[in-house]
């Protein structure tokens, strides 16, 4: 026979005033098992929890019943409580008289019925309670950062610096990521490759950064504090560790028409390569894809000129396999490209560019060092607009969001152009400004008051060519949405921000949410905005959603405290309130018949295949077993479970049926085991 | 006359075969050497499903096995395939028709599934629609006549093919969801239990009603899930190899008219 | 004659609905008190058969509700609930259950009016129904002998 003891609080006269609560301490004191039963006046405090913890030793309870507030509220106050007394923690249980009933009840002798039923049934179900001890997990105090951009790059010298190792994983050759691509920052405008490249070097030279570049992220297994996880290392063709990065190879190399990604394809580049000056590492990669050796069979001049002998064309893609305990994503994003818009030309028009495109016209490193020309024939554009939310906000397009950079660094690409045509004329057509943030708006102020940018709002519903100019066709809301029309020589879009190409492939094998856009989802949107759903994987910067440098870089510090604040102890204690599968005497050894139809169900990947053997090694069965790092209790696969081998810590189908059957129409055949 | 004995021989002798599953007299048979293989019939008349007993423990516990198959034996094979009960490696398959054929594996069966799949359920469906045009308290005292009937014998569960579960949960007694004797609820809730337990996965045999000695149509259950599933999910058990559990699997937009 | 006062068990998930009625609770709601909460981690914890067990413990009507689509704690645990139910309910209509005495219903930890709404109609729905005796009357019926058919 069990021995329970219930403990009914008055909340002072929250529940109180309503219930009838001596009344339902003494009911309870007849239900069977119940050794002890008692009212008091406030259950939480310091003599309320001393009574509870007297009253475990001296009548030797064996489960308690606290009827008090929700267990949402205080049920950690009580699992203590229950602790110090001696007993196990998850031997508490609490009803929930305050909220679920005397707040929302009348005070009529049906609330007091209903508080005793809610006791019964809690009584019921903490006989079925079973003793749980916390689950520890070790904890591998290595971080994998990756994306090496701004985000990545703070994070990961954030938990470097913090004495953590850190892998770092970027896709392209260099890091840097698109702020290596900025001229200018708002609202300061310091120069962007300033502040980032010295960064940059720290992160190469970190005793605790291990650097991949050139490298992608190929499988993620394991759980919090013990993932594993696979990195393809593409061949870079180039020996790494004897290239002096004298980049002779270069300036031979006779595939010279490439695109060059990092100037938005304003110039180009040669086959081998290194993304910009500034790179780090400043070593070269082979693109086979254009490399006129892997394309034709033929060439091999790089091979030739280096003086190092580090090029290597047999080189092959590698996998690395790397154990870590934490993940910070801070992949970023990418922006639409001006053959998103039909109505602005289908990017057919080589003078209608998008942002990133002018931050490389403006930029000192960039094509035209810093001249704003147009691409098309290189003259300085007289009149220029600026179109902002393009494609943002535009349900139309799909993309109903707000692409929040786009604002600033329109007031801030129409500043540039000032500074350096200043007879010219720049427009820039918006919906509305969004300037929210220290010394924003004073920004886009100075903008429109300094350098007399002329802001227009309202949207721009053509773009076309005459007499080799653009005409931008528009209306201005703010004056009876008059026709606007402005000759131009160059439109820059503001065009859309929106997820890396390649972020849904990349979620999936991670594991993590992500929205109908593709960036990923935040396990809360207030209150853990940086973690995501699988535990121990983080998110910094705009892979989550579009966000400034400032933003990213709060946010990139916020994921490396909290994938530090994981490694600040040895193992990782969670709630046990995880699924298992049982286990029975032989020759049956579990009743999991190894359908593994539960498999799916898993939003945690939680379920594997465990093999039973014999002494000799033999395979008898095989079983589903659930990894409690994983598991984090749904119990989802509880429910589907046919043979109900699968069963829930705290929730076990014993609990929840005594529960259900103490109410109304007792029968005694539920009542003791 | 048919190739099926020397199919069944070769297999034994280069298959390594420990069993083939097939009829002898018009009843199954386990042959269990080579030149039993002789006694089989020749052409399979029987709408059995012989999947079932590849469940049996003594036949579970043999390493290679060829089973002889008609559409429904082989849509069972597919989905205890997906349920991770058999492979290819382990069972070979023999179509049950004019001139057996040997599958290697169950992609094979897959297609022959795919080309011979016919609507064969068709007045089960009437009698299905029939029970839904009835008044609720009608279908009720239907289901209530039917099931009251039911000894409790479990043959519907030993002779289903998908009901394989070493120890099913009506025998589970910590806690006792299913009252055991068979008294009207415990008849209810056992039946509403191996009906909603093969939901997603009945491939249609009707076995279990053409096994039942009280000729309680159970199949009936079975196929108004069935329906359920194709309609609303667009999906069927035993015809795709590695195919989605309708109930461990969902659909950001499946249907939720129900749900206030 | 005693007013025939529903009895209602709700089966909802721990992040939402039970949030919800906290919240309905905090914000002091009223509603009539003919409701009996369990709390689950999930909707997708759920087992179809504590439905039929609601009845059997003598449950005039079962409220079952969990998180919104895609607000699930655990991600889809709601997604497979829904799958699950849509299969019951028409299962159980089928076998003649009177599934007007079933509510399925998602309140969000913000809808505690929601919540207190739903709990009112449903109280009302049930009302007018009546008590729930068929599921009673199942299992008070005994055991049949196999020939001592009740209907024949």
């Amino acid at each position: 026979m069990s021995r329970i003891g219930v403990f009914v609080c008055h909340c002072g006269e929250n529940i109180g005033a309503t219930v009838d609560c001596a009344k339902v301490a003494e009911t309870a004191a007849k239900f069977p098992g119940v050794a002890h039963s008692i009212d008091y006046k406030y259950m939480c405090s310091d003599p309320g929890q001393t009574m509870i913890k007297d009253a475990i030793k001296e009548h030797k309870l064996d489960g308690i019943v606290v009827a008090a507030c929700s267990p949402r509220m205080h049920e950690p106050t009580f699992r203590k409580a229950a602790r110090e007394a001696g007993i196990n923690e998850f031997l508490c249980e609490m009803a929930n008289l305050r909220e679920h009933c005397s707040w929302v009840h009348a005070k009529e002798e049906s609330t007091t019925e209903k508080a005793t039923e809610l006791v019964k049934m809690l009584v019921e179900k903490v006989k079925k309670n079973k003793p749980l001890t916390h689950i520890k997990v070790p904890v591998t105090k290595t971080a994998l950062v990756i994306g090496g951009g701004i985000g990545g790059i703070q994070a990961a010298l954030d938990i470097a610096n913090c004495g953590h190792q850190v892998i770092m994983v970027e896709k392209d050759p260099s890091i840097g990521g698109h702020m290596a691509q900025l001229s200018e920052t708002f609202p300061t405008l310091d120069c962007s490759q300033c502040i980032l490249t010295p960064r940059m070097v720290e992160v190469a030279q970190h005793p605790n950064i291990k650097l991949y570049t050139y490298a992608e992220v190929e499988s993620v297994s394991g759980f919090i504090g013990n993932f594993e996880v696979k990195i393809r290392q593409k061949a870079k063709s180039v020996d790494d560790s004897t290239c002096t990065g004298c980049g002779l190879c270069m300036q031979k190399c006779p595939s010279k028409r490439i695109p060059d990604e990092f100037n938005s394809g304003l110039s180009n580049r040669t086959a081998i390569y290194v993304p910009f000056p500034q790179a780090v590492p400043n070593k070269p990669v082979i693109d086979r894809e254009h490399c006129t050796y892997f394309t034709k069979g033929k060439c091999k001049l790089c091979e030739k000129v280096c003086p190092a002998n580090a090029i290597d064309f047999t080189q092959e893609d590698t996998i690395i396999e790397e154990k870590i305990g934490a993940i910070v994503v801070a992949t970023g994003f990418d922006i639409k490209h001006t053959d998103f818009f039909p109505e602005y030309g289908y990017g057919q028009h080589p003078d209608i560019i998008d942002g990133l495109q002018f931050e490389r016209l403006a930029s000192a490193s960039g094509p035209t060092l810093g001249a704003i020309k147009r691409p098309s024939d290189g003259k300085v554009p007289e009149k220029i607009v600026f179109i902002a939310c393009s494609g943002s906000r535009d349900h139309a397009k799909g993309i109903e969001y707000c692409s929040k950079i786009c604002c600033m660094y329109t007031a801030k690409h129409a500043m540039l152009y000032k500074h350096k045509v200043h007879h010219g004329d720049a427009y820039v057509f918006y919906m509305d400004i969004r300037a929210a943030g220290k010394n924003y708006d004073e920004f886009v102020r100075r903008a429109i008051e300094e350098d007399d940018v002329k802001y227009v709002r309202g949207r721009v519903s053509k773009i076309y060519e005459k007499d080799g100019k653009l005409i931008v066709r528009g209306v201005d809301t703010l004056l009876n949405s008059e026709p606007v029309e402005v000759e131009a020589d160059m439109v820059v879009l503001a065009t859309a921000a929106v997820a890396q190409q390649k972020a849904e492939p990349l979620a999936q094998t991670m594991h993590i949410g992500y929205d109908a856009h593709n960036f990923y989802s935040e396990a809360h949107p207030k209150l853990k905005p940086v973690e995501t759903n699988t535990a121990g994987i983080m998110l910094a910067g705009a892979c989550q959603g579009p966000r400034d440098i400032p933003e990213t870089v709060a946010q990139a510090s916020g994921a490396a405290v909290k994938t530090v604040a994981l490694f600040a102890n040895d193992e990782l204690t969670r709630e046990p309130l995880v699924a298992t599968v049982n286990r029975t005497a032989p020759p049956m050894f579990s009743t999991c018949v190894g359908c593994f139809l539960c498999e799916s169900a898993c939003p945690y990947l939680a379920i594997g295949k465990e093999e039973i053997k014999d002494r000799n090694g033999n395979l008898i069965k095989t079983v589903a077993s659930i990894n409690p790092g994983l598991c984090q209790g749904c119990g989802t696969c509880v429910a589907l479970c046919r043979s109900k081998s699968i069963d829930l810590n705290g929730f076990t189908h014993q609990q929840i049926l005594s529960e259900v059957m103490s109410l109304w129409n007792r029968r005694e055949d539920y009542a003791e085991v | 006359m048919s190739n099926l004995k020397t199919i069944i021989q070769d297999l034994f002798a280069n298959d390594n075969i420990e069993a083939f599953v097939a009829y002898k007299n018009n009843k199954p048979f386990i042959v269990r050497k080579s030149e039993d293989a002789m006694q089989v019939d020749e052409i399979d008349n029987q709408e059995f499903n012989l999947a079932v007993y590849l469940n049996k423990p003594e036949i579970k516990k043999l390493s290679k096995l060829g089973i002889l198959a008609n559409l429904s034996t082989m849509k069972a094979l597919v989905q205890l395939a997906n349920e991770n009960q058999i492979t290819s490696d382990k069972v070979k398959v023999i179509s049950a028709d004019a001139s057996p054929k040997k599958f290697e594996r169950f992609e094979e069966v897959t297609e022959y599934i795919k080309a011979n799949n016919k609507e064969t359920n068709a007045d089960l469906s009437a009698k299905v629609a029939e029970i839904k045009a009835m008044s609720r308290e009608e279908r009720r005292d239907f289901w209530n006549k039917e099931f009251s009937k039911c000894i409790k014998c479990y043959a519907c569960r030993s002779s289903c093919p998908m009901c394989y579960c070493t120890k099913c949960m009506v025998e589970a007694n910590q806690p006792q969801f299913v009252p055991v004797a068979s008294h009207a609820q415990g008849n209810f809730e056992w039946h509403f239990n191996r009906a909603m337990h093969l939901a997603g996965r009945c491939v249609g045999c009707n076995q279990c009603a053409s096994v039942c000695p009280m000729d309680i149509p159970l199949n009936l259950l079975n196929q108004q899930i069935n329906e359920t599933i194709a309609a609303q999910f667009g999906e069927t058990a035993g015809e795709e190899l590695n195919s989605n559990y309708t109930l461990s699997f969902f659909k950001e937009n499946d249907k939720e008219n129900f749900i206030r | 004659m005693q007013k025939f006062e529903p009895k209602i068990m709700a089966y909802v998930c721990n992040w939402c609905t039970y949030a919800g009625a906290d919240l309905a609770g905090t914000s002091r709601i009223k509603y009539p008190p003919n409701v009996r909460i369990v709390r689950y981690p999930c909707t997708g914890r759920i087992d179809f058969m504590f439905l039929l067990k609601a009845f059997e413990a003598g449950a005039d009507g079962v409220i079952v509700s969990g998180c919104h689509p895609n607000d699930c704690h655990y991600t889809s645990g709601n997604f497979h609930a829904r799958r699950r139910w849509m299969v019951f309910k028409e299962l159980a209509e089928f076998v003649g259950l009177d599934t007007r005495r079933i509510t399925f219903s998602w309140v969000s930890a913000a809808e505690g009016a929601k919540w207190a709404e739903l709990v009112n109609t449903v109280v009302e729905d049930i009302r007018e129904l009546g008590p729930n005796t068929e599921y009673q009357e199942l299992a008070n019926k005994g055991v049949n002998m196999p020939g001592d058919l009740l209907y024949v």
